[in-house]
């Protein structure tokens, strides 16, 4: 076993603490950016009590779900009742082995990427993970032995399966932009400023400015990605497998204490990936529109993609605040007649006019 | 089963996303305006004028009870709270003018709907009020008031009379009643068992027992009121002589009182 293998095993086990301990703090930040932020959107004050501006709360929510009892019903299965909430969460965490967020930094002689590992195939292990989160919602759904986590189980199995679909058939197009798989490819595919478009004409010199970005190629498939995603982290308004209202809380309602808070943090993960996702794969990732300040480093790229994701889940919290949740045959018509088929026609329109362009 | 559902009016791609955008501008506009909560506790909404809150017992100008122990009030009390058993009052131990006082009186707050008919159903006025709403407590012992939590040390100022609304002026509603319970609640403090005798006469402090905070509201009328209330308690009941064991020898000032910050002066 030489050196470097040695070095390279404590950079990677290095970054994965990194990372999960980072995620772990944004969850907990983001829990408290969501409740502070439709608070204030339904002009009440939001969490306000513990630590400044109630920053403390989701840490004290934490803690109060740790050490509740957790409850099993006898109806339940029980293995795959305690299992389910662990395939969720690893799967939300999985998926951001292949996601870079910077470029990279020279640390003790050694080159350290922001990335825990860059995959030629990134985009389909983020996509592949995605998937995999589907089982822990059936599986607790079904595990539960219960009517209302069923319901929440079987919809949501249907509604992720189908807008997975337009997701990635959404992504395809920007698959072929870039001609790679690998997440860091694409970004770097998206360096640069659009240049002098010629069908502008005169006016066709605004393209220096604009930033290089897939965005302004491919906005449709960006907006059904948008939706998409928003849908496949089964958030409001498409929140039909939790659905407090009509399912009391769908695929969760069983479980409590440490069980219910991996869902809970799962599903803000799948937050921060898809945010992250749209922002690797159509904002340019992490890309400024101004150029680098050579004395930042690695840090300026990182806080434009920071920024980014932020404004990314700046909206999932906005759409949450703002809309109702779907009928559920609703949900699946936008899905099969109106996504899918959009999707696929940008597909067919991006091709011919890279084939065209050839 | 046929669908009997009415055909669905769609909107339309582009009116839906309309819609959609109206509805998010919304939202965003909302995210700038102040919010409207009021932290309770420590910023309290002043209640409406007629705000029917916790009951205080009256006594007369002479420091004599209103109460008679009629138990009228028990009687309309369509929740049953009230307790009233009453007693004769002999030349020793006078507490009411009349012939009979409350020996015992209790108003249960877990039964307590806040209706006012005991008031209504009162013949001396004796019962009233307050502006007092936060009732909460842990234990429902707690929210069983008895006669010397109820009573008020000195006697309230009275609701307007016909003549005085007819005057006009500022008494409309209970302006009067109001200030004249902001005394009381300064006086009361907290509603309390009676301190051992000697406990009064101290100054008021206001500030003690206080959570930081909490002032806004009815700071000035305990600060106000509380010289009034020793006058008054020292001069009314040795008049008549009879210093009866069940008097209410003033609170003590020291003690915590957040309960009743909220009757407040104009
Ligand atoms: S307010 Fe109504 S419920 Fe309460 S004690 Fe009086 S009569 Fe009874
Ligand atoms: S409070 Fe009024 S109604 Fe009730 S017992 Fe006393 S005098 Fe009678």
């Amino acid at each position: 076993m030489s050196m470097t293998f040695l070095a390279d095993l404590v950079v990677i086990l290095a970054k994965i603490l990194i990372v999960f301990l980072v995620l772990s703090v944004l969850v907990i930040f983001i829990v408290w950016f969501e409740r502070k932020v439709v608070a204030h959107m339904q002009s009440r004050l939001g969490p306000n009590r513990w630590g400044p501006f109630g920053l403390l709360t989701s840490v004290a929510d934490g803690m109060k779900l740790m050490f509740k009892e957790p409850i099993t019903p006898i109806t339940a299965d029980h293995v795959t009742f305690a299992l389910a909430p662990g395939i969720s969460m690893l799967a939300a965490f999985l998926a951001f082995a292949s996601i870079p967020f910077g470029t990279s930094v020279l640390i003790f002689g050694h080159r350290a990427t922001f990335e825990i590992a860059d995959l030629n195939v990134g985009l389909l292990w983020v996509l592949a993970m995605g998937s995999l989160a589907v089982y822990g919602v059936v599986l607790a759904g079904w595990s539960s032995g219960s009517k209302y986590p069923l319901l929440g189980g079987i919809r949501s199995s249907a509604q992720m399966i189908s807008y997975e679909i337009a997701l990635s058939l959404s992504l395809i197009p920007v698959v072929m932009s870039a001609g790679s798989l690998s997440l860091r490819t694409i970004v770097h595919a998206q360096s640069g400023v659009i240049g002098s478009i010629g069908w502008l004409g005169p006016v066709g010199g605004v393209g220096k400015f604009i930033p290089h970005w897939y965005i302004f190629y491919h906005l449709p498939a960006f907006l059904i990605f948008l939706l998409a995603g928003v849908a496949e982290t089964n958030r409001p308004p498409f929140d039909l497998a939790e659905a407090d209202t009509e399912l009391v809380g769908g695929y969760h309602t069983e479980y409590s204490g440490i069980k219910f808070a991996m869902f809970f943090l799962a599903e803000y993960l799948h937050v921060v990936t898809i945010s992250a996702l749209a922002v690797l794969l159509f904002l340019g990732g992490w890309n400024g529109v101004t150029p680098n300040l050579p004395v930042l480093g690695w840090i300026w790229p990182l806080l434009w993609f920071v920024a980014k994701v932020f404004f990314f889940v700046f909206l999932f919290v906005w759409l949450r605040a703002t809309l109702p949740r779907l009928r559920y045959d609703k949900l699946m018509a936008v899905g099969w007649r109106v996504l899918i088929p959009a999707a696929l026609t940008w597909l067919v329109v991006s091709g011919l006019a890279m084939a065209g362009s050839v | 089963m046929p669908d009997e559902r009415p055909p669905e009016k769609d909107l339309g791609p582009l009116r839906a996303t309309v819609n959609v955008a109206k509805g998010l501008w919304v939202t965003l506009r909302h995210l700038w305006r102040r919010p409207i909560t009021i932290q309770y506790p420590e910023q309290r909404r002043e209640p409406f004028p007629r705000f029917k809150g916790r009951h205080v017992l009256d006594r007369h100008e002479d420091g004599l009870e209103k109460c008679i122990g009629c138990e009228l009030c028990a009687g309309a009390c369509p929740a049953d709270a009230i307790l009233v058993i009453g007693a004769e009052n002999t030349p020793e131990a006078r507490y009411s003018p009349g012939e009979r006082y409350a020996k015992v009186y209790e108003i249960n707050y877990l039964r307590c709907i806040f209706c006012g008919l005991c008031v209504e159903a009162c013949p001396t006025e004796a019962l009233v009020m307050s502006h007092a709403y936060d009732l909460a407590s842990d234990s429902r012992d707690s929210l069983i008031f008895t006669k010397d939590m109820l009573i008020a040390d000195a006697p309230l100022q009275r609701r307007p009379s016909k003549e005085d609304l007819a005057a006009g002026e500022d008494v409309g509603d209970f302006r009067i009643l109001k200030e004249g319970l902001a005394r009381a609640r300064a006086e009361l403090g907290k509603p309390q068992r009676p301190a051992p005798p000697g406990a009064g006469g101290r100054p008021p402090a206001p500030e003690e027992g206080r959570p930081a905070g909490t002032a806004s509201l009815g700071q000035s009328a305990s600060a106000e009121g509380s010289p009034k209330r020793t006058e008054v308690l020292e001069g009314a009941p040795p008049a008549r002589g009879t210093q009866a064991p069940g008097d209410v020898p003033p609170p003590d000032p020291s003690a915590p009182r957040p309960t009743d910050e909220n009757i407040s002066p104009r």
